[in-house]
């Protein structure tokens, strides 16, 4: 697939927050690329910087937080240089989002009805019951009983899983070539869950749609994702396709991701005290970012030379890139 | 094997009131817990999960006497609780709040932000008189010491600690009075992966050092798997199955456990899932279902299914279940 140019391709991304307290480099120089009709997963914990390079791509990101430097190219055009008159024309038409809490992303005021048809008569010359009928197919096609009914409705009056198939109904309107879906089970059951990611891995085939699926969650992401970006502190750690990333991650940090989190298909029982691995020390605070690589100082192979310097990706295999200094990547001072 | 606690036919109810100018009416009630009987032995740990609203925090609160029971018998210890949890003898209360300490999911909101980490973890000693007030600051520092904190951590306040951390100094503050049972209500859930796994191995460390006993509340299934030895499954308000934990998640009988398990994605992209993918949501708990709780989703449901509700009994491997129709 490498040689098929990417959909969305965003390089050296910076985000930085502007507070009171000095300068945050939330993002501070990701990379990842989507190609057509591919599901990226973007992992890593919070504060990783994983929310605000998704939000960055629909030009999103809140203040005080600004997109700094870097690139970010869709279907061959650099969404940071694009006016807001075609930014507005690209949002919900080309890229649409699914947002983690469906109970905030409607709004609890209009119905479901005039929720979804105001995106479509946004974007396209379509009259009132053509709009309707249509967003009632969509309701249909995410698995909604009684279109028609659920349409005059508020928000309130549905579940959560219901909501967020409306999220994904709402996102799917105008055909996007591609999804950014961020933690879109997190707040759902797990049997809830699983109906959302079957229904959202069957449309995306269907409807041969690509997708970056942020998540912190190393199953959803096993389930869905062709290739992996790890991202750690604001920096990319590793980017490879899934089946690399978990079966022989090179990078420290996503090796220590995978065998820090409980596996529901392992057995501890023969242990009297089962251990799980751990990292030590904690997450970065960013506005006192480490110096060097990120992750250096709960690194166990961490050298002086990670300290001082920056890693840059570097790819060990075709399509498996890492960036950490034991693993070859070239360091530039930092 | 001695069970330390029993609960016995625990019921929750909540009125449903229709709002009016003099102070409304009910108009319904909500089962929140509906006949729940399980025990935990002494040295065990016993997980109770299911979804939201299942009631599994609802169960524990109601056992500590949090939320007062509508009805049931807890057993700690061989003493009847509930009855001096509603009785005024302080001293006797105190007693049994001893045995049992909770650990709250939030570890945010949990710990009052305007006391030091010293102040919270004296307040135990103080109410309960557990110790003489000359050994309460050596108390603090071997507390502080034996979850993984420094004792100068005792000058601090919450909002200079890490989520990992914070809930760190809950479970200081949970093991102060020495207690025996440990209810754990969503401990780490709240937690980043990296963090998670420390306060799983804490929690599994001290249990094996101190000889406690766990009742660990969770949907995470793949951490109920890390730590617990058996594991009953809530849906509705009621206990559907109950196993030692390698034979549940081997082989689930009860339909709702098998959906519940298999709905978990597996970190690893050759899993194929096997999935039995549930239809619909979970009734509302105001309008019980008739029969078993679960037939309207449940796709063996025989026609016995809908008129008798199934009761929780044993079937052989340790385990309880109730179903007309397993797997």
């Amino acid at each position: 697939m490498t040689d098929v140019p990417p959909l969305l391709n965003v390089r050296n991304l910076k985000v930085h927050f502007f507070t009171q307290a000095g300068v945050a480099p939330a993002v501070d120089g990701i990379d990842f690329r989507v190609n057509p009709r591919e599901t990226l997963g973007l992992v890593g914990e919070s504060g990783s910087g994983k929310t605000m390079a998704s939000l960055a791509v629909l030009r999103l990101v809140p203040p005080p937080a600004r997109i700094v430097s870097g690139s970010i190219e869709f279907q061959n055009r650099d969404l940071l240089t694009l006016d807001e008159a075609a930014l507005r024309d690209l949002r919900g038409k080309h890229v649409a989002m699914i947002f983690q809490n469906p109970a905030y992303s409607l709004n609890p005021i209009f119905t479901i009805g005039d929720q979804l048809t105001e995106i479509l008569r946004w974007h396209e010359p379509v009259s009132r019951t053509a709009a309707r009928d249509r967003a009632a197919d969509l309701l249909r096609l995410v698995g909604i009983a009684d279109p028609l009914q659920r349409l005059r409705q508020f928000p309130h009056e549905l579940s959560g899983g219901m909501k967020q198939r409306i999220c994904i109904a709402r996102a799917l309107l105008c055909n996007p070539a591609l999804i950014l879906a961020d933690e879109p089970t997190t707040n759902l059951d797990v049997t809830i869950q699983a109906q959302i990611l079957d229904l959202l891995a069957e449309l995306r085939d269907r409807l041969r749609m690509a997708m970056l699926l942020v998540s912190h969650d190393m199953g959803v992401v096993a389930r869905m994702a062709h290739r992996i970006t790890v991202v750690y502190a604001g920096r990319t750690c590793e980017t490879g396709d899934a089946r690399t990333i978990f079966h022989t991650p090179q990078h420290p940090y996503t090796r220590a991701l995978l065998e820090s989190t409980p596996r529901i298909d392992h057995d501890y029982e023969h242990a009297t005290r089962p251990t799980l691995r751990t990292i030590g020390g904690r997450i970065p605070n960013l506005a006192t970012p480490p110096t060097g690589c990120r992750f250096h100082p709960r690194c166990a192979e961490a050298t002086e030379e990670c300290a001082q310097l920056r890693p840059v990706p570097f790819e060990v295999a075709p399509g498996h890139s890492v960036s950490c200094l034991k693993r070859g990547s070239p360091g530039v001072a930092a | 094997m001695n069970a330390l606690l029993r609960v016995e036919h625990l019921v929750k109810r909540y009125p449903v009131r229709r709002r009016g100018i003099l102070g409304g009416r009910a108009v319904g009630q909500i089962s929140a817990v509906d006949d729940v009987s399980f025990s935990i032995n002494a040295g065990e740990a016993l997980a109770l999960v299911g979804e939201s609203g299942c009631g599994k925090t609802t169960t524990a609160r109601a056992m500590l006497h949090l939320v007062p029971a509508t009805d049931g018998e807890v057993w700690f210890d061989d003493a009847d609780i509930l009855p001096v949890f509603r009785g005024t003898n302080r001293a006797a209360i105190l007693r049994v709040r001893r045995g049992m300490q909770y650990i709250f999911q939030d570890p945010y909101l949990s710990l009052n932000p305007r006391w030091t980490i010293g102040q919270t973890l004296r307040e135990p000693f103080r109410v309960h008189r557990h110790a003489r007030q000359a050994e309460w600051p050596d108390r603090v520092a071997a507390l502080l010491q034996r979850v993984g904190l420094e004792p100068d951590h005792a000058w601090r306040y919450p909002h200079e600690f890490s989520g990992g951390q914070r809930q760190r100094v809950g479970v200081a503050r949970a093991l102060a009075v020495e207690p025996r049972l440990l209810v754990l209500d969503e401990p780490v859930s709240s937690l980043d992966v990296s963090v998670r796994a420390q306060i799983l191995n804490l929690l599994v460390e001290l249990r094996v050092a101190l000889g406690l006993t766990y009742l660990y509340i969770s949907h995470d299934l793949a951490s109920v798997r890390f730590i617990a030895n058996r594991v009953a499954v809530m849906y509705l308000g009621g206990i559907v199955e109950v196993a030692p934990v390698a034979v549940l998640f081997r082989h689930p009988l009860h339909h709702y456990s098998h959906a519940l398990l298999s709905a978990v994605p597996v970190p690893d992209p050759d899993t194929k899932p096997t999935r039995v993918v549930l239809s619909g949501e979970p009734p509302s708990p105001m309008n019980m279902p008739s029969g078993c709780r679960f037939h309207a989703r449940c796709a063996a449901a025989l026609p016995v299914c809908k008129t008798t509700r199934p009761p929780l009994i044993d079937v052989g491997d340790g385990r309880l279940l109730a179903c007309h129709n397993p797997r």
